[in-house]
C-alpha cells in the first residue's frame, strides 16, 4: 500500500466512523460521549483530507484550491488504469 | 445472549408484557465504547453490539 491509497483508506476509516456516529446520534442526541466521538472522527477526517489533497490534488471537484489552473483534471480519471 | 457484549444493556429495554402484536419494535441502543476506526470499517460499524454474525440461513 502506497502512501496514497494509505490516506485514502484513512479517509475512508473516518468517514465511515463519522456516519456510523452520525446514525446513532441521530436516535440519541442527548448522548455526549457518541458526540466527543463525532467531532473527534470529524477532525480526524478532515485532516486525512487535507493532508491529500495536498499531495495528490482533489477528491472532488470544491477541493480545488488553485486559482490560477483547473487542477481537477490532473489526476488520473477512474477509468485510467493508474488511478486503480 | 447477544447484548452481553454491552456492559450498559439494560433488561428494562426489552419490551413489556403489554407489547402490541402486529407492530415492529427495536430495541433501544445503549452507548458503549465503540470500535477504533479500523475495526469500525472492517466490520462494518462502529458498535460491538451490532456486529453480528448475519450468516445466510441461520445464525
Amino acid at each position: 500500500m502506497n502512501e496514497r491509497q494509505r490516506l485514502l483508506k484513512l479517509i475512508q476509516m473516518y468517514d465511515f466512523a463519522i456516519k456510523d456516529l452520525n446514525l446513532y446520534l441521530d436516535t440519541h442526541p442527548g448522548c455526549a460521549a457518541a458526540l466527543q466521538y463525532f467531532h473527534k472522527y470529524k477532525e480526524l477526517s478532515a485532516k486525512a483530507y487535507d493532508q491529500y489533497i495536498k499531495l495528490y490534488g482533489p477528491i472532488i471537484p470544491k477541493q480545488v484550491t488553485s486559482t490560477e489552473h483547473w487542477t481537477w483534471i490532473n489526476s488520473p480519471w477512474p477509468w485510467e488504469r493508474s488511478a486503480n | 445472549m447477544l447484548n452481553s457484549k454491552n456492559p450498559n444493556y439494560n433488561p428494562d429495554f426489552r419490551f413489556p408484557e403489554q407489547t402490541p402484536i402486529g407492530m415492529a419494535y427495536i430495541p433501544f441502543q445503549p452507548w458503549e465504547e465503540p470500535y477504533d476506526a479500523q475495526q469500525g470499517l472492517e466490520r462494518g460499524t462502529m458498535f460491538p453490539s451490532l456486529d453480528l454474525p448475519f450468516k445466510r440461513g441461520a445464525v
